[in-house]
C-alpha cells in the first residue's frame, strides 16, 4: 500500500514538473520566434511623407545597368556591345558614346568577373542618343522599366550624372525612392574618366553596413 | 491518514500546473487573435541636411527634432562638420542629405563622403548613423522641408 502511494506521488511530481517545463519552453519559444522587422522598415498604417530609402543587400551588386544623364535625358551605356568587341579581341573600344579601355595592370588577373574598364564619354553624342525625360509620364515609364528589371532580374541601375542633367536626375531619383527602388549614382565632372569595375569581392562578400 | 493527505497534496499540485498550462495557451491564442498585422513601410528620416553652395562655399542647413521641438542650424561644411552632426544627433539616426547642383559638383560632396565614413567609425555602435545622399533641385527645397516636417 505504501509503495503504491509513493509511486503515485512520484508520478504526480513528474507530471507536474513536465508541465512546468512545457510552460517555460512555450514562453521561451514565443519570445524567440518574434519576427524582427527588417532594418529601415517599421510596422505602421501610413507611409511617411519622406520615406528613408530601404537599401538592398549589397550582394546583388554585380548585376547593374548603366545610364548617362544629360539635359537631353537618359542614355543607356551599351555594355553588351562593348563585351562583344572585347570578345572579338579589341582592347580599346571606340563607340559613338565615347572610348572604353581596360585599366588593369599587366599582372592583374582579368576575366568576365574581374576587370576595370575606363570610360571617356562623348557628352555631345550621348545627348543626341538620349531617351527624352521631360514630363511626369516619361519619368513614370522609366521608373516602371527599372522596377520590372529589378523584380525580374535584380538589375540595379547606376547613373552617371552630368551637371546639365542634374535637375532631371533629381526628379528621377525622387520617383525611384518613392517606388522603393534601389539605385546608385555618381556625378561626372568634366574631364574625369569614369571607371566601371568588377571584382571577386562584389560576388563573395557583403559590405558591413548598418542598414 | 497522513498518506492520504500526502496523496491529496500531490494531486492538487498536478491540477494546479495543468490549469496553469491551459491558462497560458488560452492567453497566447487570445493575444494572437488580437494582434493586427500592420504592413511594413519605410522608416522616417530622423534628420535633414540641405547642402547649398554660394560662391563655391558650401553651407548646410540642418533640421532636427529635440524634445518635441524643431532645431534649425546653418553651418559651413568643413572639417568640423562631422562633430556638428554628432552634436545635433547624439543618438545617431537616419539622415537625409540633399545636395544642390553646386554642392554635388563642388568640393562639398567629397567632404560629405568623408563625414559619412567618419560617422561610421566603430566604437560608437550605440549611436549609428546612416546617411543617404540625394540630389536636390533648388526649386524643391521647400517641398522637401515640408515633407520632412509632415512626418514629425
Amino acid at each position: 500500500m505504501s509503495l503504491r502511494t509513493d509511486a503515485e506521488a512520484g508520478f504526480v511530481d513528474i507530471a507536474a514538473n513536465a508541465l512546468s517545463v512545457l510552460i517555460l519552453v512555450t514562453i521561451i519559444v514565443l519570445i524567440v520566434s518574434i519576427v524582427p522587422s527588417p532594418r529601415g522598415e517599421v510596422r505602421a498604417d501610413n507611409r511617411p511623407a519622406l520615406p528613408f530609402p530601404v537599401e538592398i543587400d549589397p550582394s546583388v551588386q554585380p548585376f547593374n545597368s548603366y545610364w548617362y544623364v544629360t539635359e537631353a535625358g537618359l542614355t543607356p551605356i551599351p555594355l553588351r556591345q562593348i563585351a562583344q568587341s572585347v570578345f572579338n579581341g579589341e582592347k580599346v573600344i571606340e563607340t559613338v558614346f565615347g572610348k572604353f579601355f581596360f585599366q588593369n595592370s599587366r599582372r592583374t588577373y582579368r576575366d568576365v568577373a574581374e576587370f576595370r574598364l575606363g570610360f571617356v564619354p562623348d557628352s555631345k553624342r550621348i545627348a543626341e542618343a538620349a531617351i527624352s525625360i521631360s514630363g511626369e509620364d516619361e519619368i513614370e515609364r522609366a521608373v516602371d522599366q527599372f522596377s520590372m528589371e529589378f523584380e525580374e532580374s535584380y538589375i540595379v541601375p547606376t547613373f552617371f550624372v552630368e551637371k546639365s542633367g542634374f535637375d532631371i536626375f533629381a526628379r528621377i531619383h525622387s520617383a525611384m525612392r518613392n517606388a522603393d527602388l534601389p539605385l546608385r549614382w555618381v556625378v561626372r565632372r568634366p574631364g574625369v574618366t569614369l571607371t566601371i569595375m568588377r571584382d571577386a569581392n562584389q560576388f563573395e562578400t557583403r559590405a558591413a553596413t548598418w542598414r | 491518514m497522513e498518506r492520504r493527505t500526502t496523496l491529496h497534496l500531490g494531486y492538487t499540485a498536478l491540477v494546479d500546473i495543468l490549469l496553469a498550462t491551459l491558462g497560458i495557451f488560452v492567453v497566447v491564442f487570445a493575444l494572437q487573435t488580437m494582434k493586427s498585422d500592420n504592413p511594413l513601410v519605410p522608416a522616417i528620416a530622423d534628420g535633414l541636411v540641405i547642402c547649398t553652395a554660394t560662391d563655391d562655399t558650401p553651407e548646410a542647413l540642418l533640421l532636427a527634432t529635440r524634445e518635441g521641438s524643431e532645431i534649425e542650424l546653418r553651418v559651413p561644411i568643413d572639417t568640423r562638420f562631422s562633430d556638428v552632426m554628432r552634436d545635433t544627433w547624439p543618438d545617431g539616426g537616419r539622415i537625409w542629405v540633399a545636395m544642390s547642383k553646386d554642392c554635388a559638383f563642388g568640393d562639398a560632396i567629397e567632404q560629405l563622403r568623408a563625414v559619412e565614413s567618419d560617422l561610421r567609425i566603430l566604437g560608437e555602435a550605440s549611436a549609428p548613423y546612416i546617411l543617404t545622399l540625394a540630389p536636390l533641385a533648388l526649386d524643391d527645397i521647400d517641398d522637401l522641408i515640408f515633407r520632412w516636417r509632415s512626418d514629425r
